[in-house]
């Protein structure tokens, strides 16, 4: 995360104070454009289900109406299924297919981060970095909800540990024992693949706690030059056994010896965004109260390119 | 009623009080064991889990009045099983959450109620049980838990379907 010198930390403290304490007592303000761009670049290096499934900006156009319901959603197309290619003798016709599809829906809901309060006055002689705990808090609250829904998800697409998802006739939630070895590794690796469909898993997921666990990994599973770089910096790759992955602090979301297997985006689902993060401050008389808001939505179309292990 | 009704069949108007942004408003799951369909303008309380159900009945949970469907799709991603039918999809919006009317200073107009007549200042109470749960019916104080007292006699929701408009009040049933 890039964080302002303290030059310019005063400058935008100046410029946040001017913002709110501004003439037009009562006014609703729209965020500064500064502020609204500040807010935007955090977004786009905090959270990771941004990272796995990148999040598209739309516009009224791209939705679809719906008879029932006057709230906004998008349908989507799923690859048909197609029955294999037979061999047949002289004289043969093949079986008759219908071509059938299916589709599933985007939904969209807000999410927002508290509406906070305060007496402008008391901003006069303060010296901490405003725009630093408006956006942690905004921002990071809001990253962090996004994060928990998309995990939420891809725990129910998966079903559950050691049950099969109907979907793909396979379990796609394992547990395996044997610690966070090499050949452990490999075998999470192998989950996703192992499906009918045979998609490769493009990214994993797992908690700081368990990426600690590699510096325990010795010569033979790392090689001499990780082994050594190990011990001066520890454990410092994020792509292993040819897959990248992100390492996440968010224990609460992503538990130690869990990781999430995640397959090409174009194999997973949707992601859509149609209002940008946002934030309303009102000003009235030497109170002050904003919040951030966004509107967002996204589905798994595909639960095959989901995996997770957890590892005992 | 249907999830795919007209929107119109289903409405709850906040005739008198706060504007929007000042709303008591509470956010909360809908209890997997409710059975009848949340329309617009139930009457919500919530259980031990803080999950919403059905009407109050003789308890003494705070009334609150659905904004929303449990089926609307910024409350029930809804579709198929996903731990049975093989062409299920997740949704990851929306939240699940249900937005509801805290009873406090509001005159509002709902279509959920069970028909009849319905006098000036009569109490107002919504049985938790059975098919008409969360549906708004006549209340004895003292006996049932009061979640309102009518202010018009019941008319038209603006969409041809009726609509009876009352102000929310709390009154236990102590």
């Amino acid at each position: 995360m890039a964080y302002f010198d303290p030059a310019e930390t005063a400058q935008v403290n100046e410029a946040f104070f001017t913002a709110v304490s501004g003439n037009g007592s009562g006014m609703v303000k729209q965020a500064q454009d500064m502020i609204d761009d500040y807010t935007r670049k955090y977004m786009r290096e905090d959270g990771f289900y941004r990272k796995i499934i990148p999040m598209t900006t739309i516009g009224n156009d791209k939705l679809d109406k719906n008879l029932y319901s006057d709230r906004p959603m998008r349908i989507e197309e799923l690859e048909p299924n197609s029955p294999a290619a037979m061999s047949l003798p002289y004289g043969g016709l093949p079986d008759g297919f219908t071509m059938e599809y299916r589709n599933y829906p985007v939904y969209f809901d807000y999410v927002f981060t508290p509406k906070f309060m305060k007496n402008v006055d008391t901003l006069r002689t303060t010296r901490m970095d405003i725009r630093k705990i408006m956006n942690d808090n905004a921002v990071k609250d809001m990253l962090a909800e996004e994060d928990g829904k998309f995990l939420s998800s891809c725990l129910r697409a998966c079903v559950g540990p050691g049950l099969i998802v109907p979907g793909s006739g396979v379990v796609q939630h394992q547990v395996l024992a044997g610690g966070v070895t090499k050949n452990t590794i490999v075998d999470t690796q192998k989950i996703m693949p192992s499906t009918p469909f045979s998609i490769s898993a493009h990214m994993g997921l797992m908690n700081d706690l368990t990426m600690r666990e590699f510096n325990k990994w010795d010569v033979p599973q790392t090689g001499d030059n990780v082994a050594a770089d190990i011990i001066e910096k520890g454990w410092s790759k994020e792509r292993i056994l040819g897959m990248d992955y992100l390492f996440t602090i968010k224990k609460g979301l992503v538990p130690t010896n869990r990781i999430f297997y995640f397959g090409d985006p174009k194999f997973i689902g949707k992601s859509y965004c149609l209002q940008e993060p946002t934030m309303w401050i009102k000003r009235e008389a030497m109170n002050v109260e904003f919040y951030s808001f966004e509107l967002i939505g996204g589905a798994i179309g595909n639960t095959a390119a989901i995996a997770i292990a957890d590892i005992q | 009623m249907s999830p795919f009704a007209p929107m119109t069949s289903s409405t709850i108007n906040v005739l008198k009080g706060a504007e929007a942004q000042y709303r008591l408003m509470y956010f909360a799951p809908v209890d997997p064991g409710v059975t009848v369909a949340i329309e617009r303008g139930m009457v919500l309380s919530l259980n031990a889990a803080g999950r919403f159900v059905a009407g109050v009945g003789n308890s003494k949970a705070m009334p609150m009045f659905a904004m929303g469907r449990g089926t609307d799709f910024d409350v029930n991603a809804g579709g198929p099983n996903i731990a049975t039918d093989p062409s299920a999809w997740v949704g990851i919006s929306p939240s699940g959450k249900l937005a509801a009317l805290v009873c406090g200073d509001y005159e509002i107009s709902t279509t959920a109620f069970v028909a009849g007549t319905y006098a000036f200042n009569q109490f107002l109470t919504s049985t938790d049980t059975g098919a008409n749960a969360g549906l708004l019916s006549a209340g004895v104080l003292g006996t049932n838990t009061i979640c309102g007292i009518v202010s018009r006699p019941v008319g038209d929701n603006g969409h041809g379907y009726p609509a009876l408009s009352f102000w929310t009040k709390f009154l236990p049933n102590v």
